[in-house]
């Protein structure tokens, strides 16, 4: 279980740089078999989310939250061995960050969720310029494409690749999510055939189960 | 030179600084190199508090120069990414205020020694990862050898088994009553079935251990086709499914290995024949298209569900797709029909609906017709 004492500690050690401790923690967890997706969800996400907020009030610094992207990127890959073991389904995803995106931790659960449920999840990372993307949809063919927005300003760009894709893959399936949509645009994607709104990796495990 | 003049040179165009001076209002009237590389080239007559991220809206002017003591600070690059400064502010005798910014050097050293340890990490993942596949691969390796020799050695007993029981059938017809006959009969067609069973995995184990070598001739594709449709009738027969031929030509040659391409008709065709209801159709269409010998085998059975179609080619990966007259079935043919197609750099597809039959294509390199 992660409890708030867990969390706390681990917090700590996070801001602090002390790689061995978080890793000993994320093992800790492992050994207890406490699930991947609440790893994923209770330590990582919430820290990153605190990060943000002492950031915004300027109580910690851009280097400080580097560390500790880079510490909780590095303690996912610790879990792949837990990942894989599940059926293959022989289906494809492929997981981007848009254009001029940098925030790069949450597209990349998301890829690890296709994962975990049998299909293999490319991931592309942050910034990924459209043309990268629309090859990659021609040379994998995913079944579905995965956009990530994370700042609202990065909405415009969503919009302009959603055009993209349409125009040259009128069949592809397409979701989007993350966290710019906390503070709207969700009426943005109603104006949009066929594109599907997801906004937790709950919902995103559910449309996973559901689809054929 | 004077030394004030150096060193305000040096500060001025070298040092990793912010340096601004700033009015009353918050406005910058100067700035050094360091602070436009950072900021944006034009922040002369902006606004500091346009240049820093205020989040919450908490950042007044008055608080910044009442702070004493670098106060930590956001500030946006022109690629649009934060970075954080400490900021001091420091009145002037001439009215303007001059504002220092600069890095934490902890803090980037810690960043580096992070960066270093990961680089260091990863190649360390990446050297285990290389020598796990090795042993992967010597492992398959086992496997298939292990696998060729139980097959090799079971097939003989198994044969005996197999004839023996032929044997018997007809020394003892007079002597045996239904029931026991029908032991004898259950004997041979379950023998038959492990010695096609112990054939196909030896196949696959030669195959997949890279020892089989094609063994390349020329010789004409509807020759062989037509001959394979032939021994394939009697199955078609058994379930009044019949098999055609549909082409324009009058011969199709290519360089290959008549063998194994012998066993890939054979196995699409006994497929079609076993997974079809009684009644239908089978086409069997000979193409010659963009330099390559194009063969497909058309079927009217029951499809197979798109969901499925990923599993075919896979080592004994069946369908939910059934024999539709109690035929065997150990999922190994397509998988080995692939391998033996991909070794003549040929490709093969299927294309089917559930409900709507199948059709299997598969491409061989063509010579050119003489
Ligand atoms: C780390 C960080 C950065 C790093 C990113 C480094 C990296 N390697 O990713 C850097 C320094 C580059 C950065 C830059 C900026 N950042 Co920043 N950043 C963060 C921080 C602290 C953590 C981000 C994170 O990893 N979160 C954890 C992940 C797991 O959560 P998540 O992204 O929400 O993903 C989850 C879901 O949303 C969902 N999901 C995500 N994508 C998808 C996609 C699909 C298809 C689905 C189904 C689901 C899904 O699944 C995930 C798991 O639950 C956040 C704070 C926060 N609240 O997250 C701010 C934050 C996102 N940043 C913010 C801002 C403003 C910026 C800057 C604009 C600042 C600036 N002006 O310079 C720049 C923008 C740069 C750019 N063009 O992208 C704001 C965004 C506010 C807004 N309204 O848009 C935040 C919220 C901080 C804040 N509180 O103000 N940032
Ligand atoms: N023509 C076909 N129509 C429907 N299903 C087929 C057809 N050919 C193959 N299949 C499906 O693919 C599976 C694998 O075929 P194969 O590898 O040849 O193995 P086997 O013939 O021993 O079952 C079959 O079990 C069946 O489910
Ligand atoms: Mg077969």
């Amino acid at each position: 279980m992660i409890t708030d004492q867990l969390y706390n500690k681990y917090f700590e050690a996070l801001l602090d740089g002390d790689r061995q401790a978080v890793v000993a923690t994320v093992n800790h967890l492992i050994d207890q078999e406490v699930g991947i997706r609440q790893i994923y969800k209770d330590l990582f996400q919430r820290a990153l989310y605190q990060v943000g907020e002492l950031w915004e009030h300027n109580k910690l610094s851009v280097a400080t939250e580097h560390l500790a992207t880079s510490l909780v990127e590095r303690q996912m890959s610790m879990v792949y061995p837990y990942m894989f073991s599940t059926e293959r389904k022989g289906r494809r995803a492929v997981v981007t960050c848009l254009a001029n995106e940098y925030h790069q931790v949450g597209a990349r659960m998301v890829a690890d969720i296709f994962e975990m449920n049998g299909w293999d999840g490319y991931f592309l990372g942050a910034n990924t310029p459209q043309s990268e993307v629309l090859s990659m949809i021609s040379e994998r063919k995913p079944d579905i494409i995965a956009l990530s927005v994370s700042v609202s300003f990065n909405f415009s760009v969503m919009k302009e690749m959603v055009d993209l894709i349409r125009e040259n893959f009128p069949s592809q399936s397409i979701i989007v999510g993350g966290q710019a949509f906390r503070w709207g645009g969700q009426n943005l994607i109603k104006n949009m055939d066929e594109v599907k709104l997801i906004l937790s990796l709950e919902e995103l495990e559910s449309f996973i189960g559901n689809y054929n | 030179m004077k030394k004030s003049a150096i060193l305000n040179k040096y500060v001025n165009e070298h040092a990793s600084i912010i340096m601004m001076l700033m009015d009353e209002r918050g406005f910058v009237k100067k700035s050094n190199v360091f602070a436009e590389r950072i900021l944006g080239a034009e922040i002369v007559g902006k606004n500091i508090r346009n240049l820093i991220l205020d989040f919450t809206g908490e950042l007044s002017l008055d608080k910044l120069l009442e702070s004493n003591g670098p106060l930590l600070l956001n500030v946006k690059t022109p690629e649009n990414l934060p970075e954080t400064f400490y900021f001091s502010f420091y009145k002037t005798d001439d009215e303007l205020t001059l504002v220092l910014g600069e890095q934490s050097e902890k803090e980037n050293v810690k960043l580096r020694q992070e960066l270093l340890a990961l680089n260091n990490e990863l190649n360390n993942l990446s050297r285990e990862l290389y020598k796990k596949n090795t042993e992967l691969q010597q492992m398959n390796e086992q496997k298939n050898e292990f696998l060729g020799v139980a097959a090799h050695d079971l097939r003989n007993p198994i044969g005996l088994v197999m004839s023996y029981s032929d044997y018997l059938q007809d020394e003892l017809r007079d002597r045996l009553n239904d029931e026991e006959m029908d032991i004898l009969k259950t004997l041979e067609s379950q023998s038959q079935f492990m010695l096609d069973l112990l054939n196909e995995l030896l196949d696959f184990a030669r195959i997949e251990s890279g020892k089989v070598k094609l063994d390349m001739e020329v010789f004409d594709l509807l020759q062989l086709v037509s001959k394979s449709i032939r021994l394939n009738k009697p199955f078609g027969d058994k379930k009044d499914i019949r098999i055609d031929i549909k082409t324009a030509l009058d011969s199709l040659p290519v360089n290959a290995d008549m063998g194994k391409i012998e066993q890939v008709m054979n196995n699409l065709l006994s497929n079609a024949v076993k997974f079809s209801e009684a009644g239908t159709n089978v086409e069997v269409e000979l193409k010659e298209k963009g330099g390559y010998a194009r063969v497909s085998v058309k079927d009217q059975g029951p499809g197979i569900p798109e969901k499925e179609l990923p599993l075919l080619f896979k080592t004994f990966s069946k369908t939910s797709v059934r024999p539709t007259a109690d035929e065997k079935s150990t999922g190994l043919g397509l998988a080995i029909v692939k391998k033996i197609i991909d070794a003549h750099a040929g490709s093969i597809r299927v294309e089917s609906k559930a409900g709507a039959g199948s059709e299997f294509i598969f491409l061989l390199p063509a010579l050119g017709r003489k």
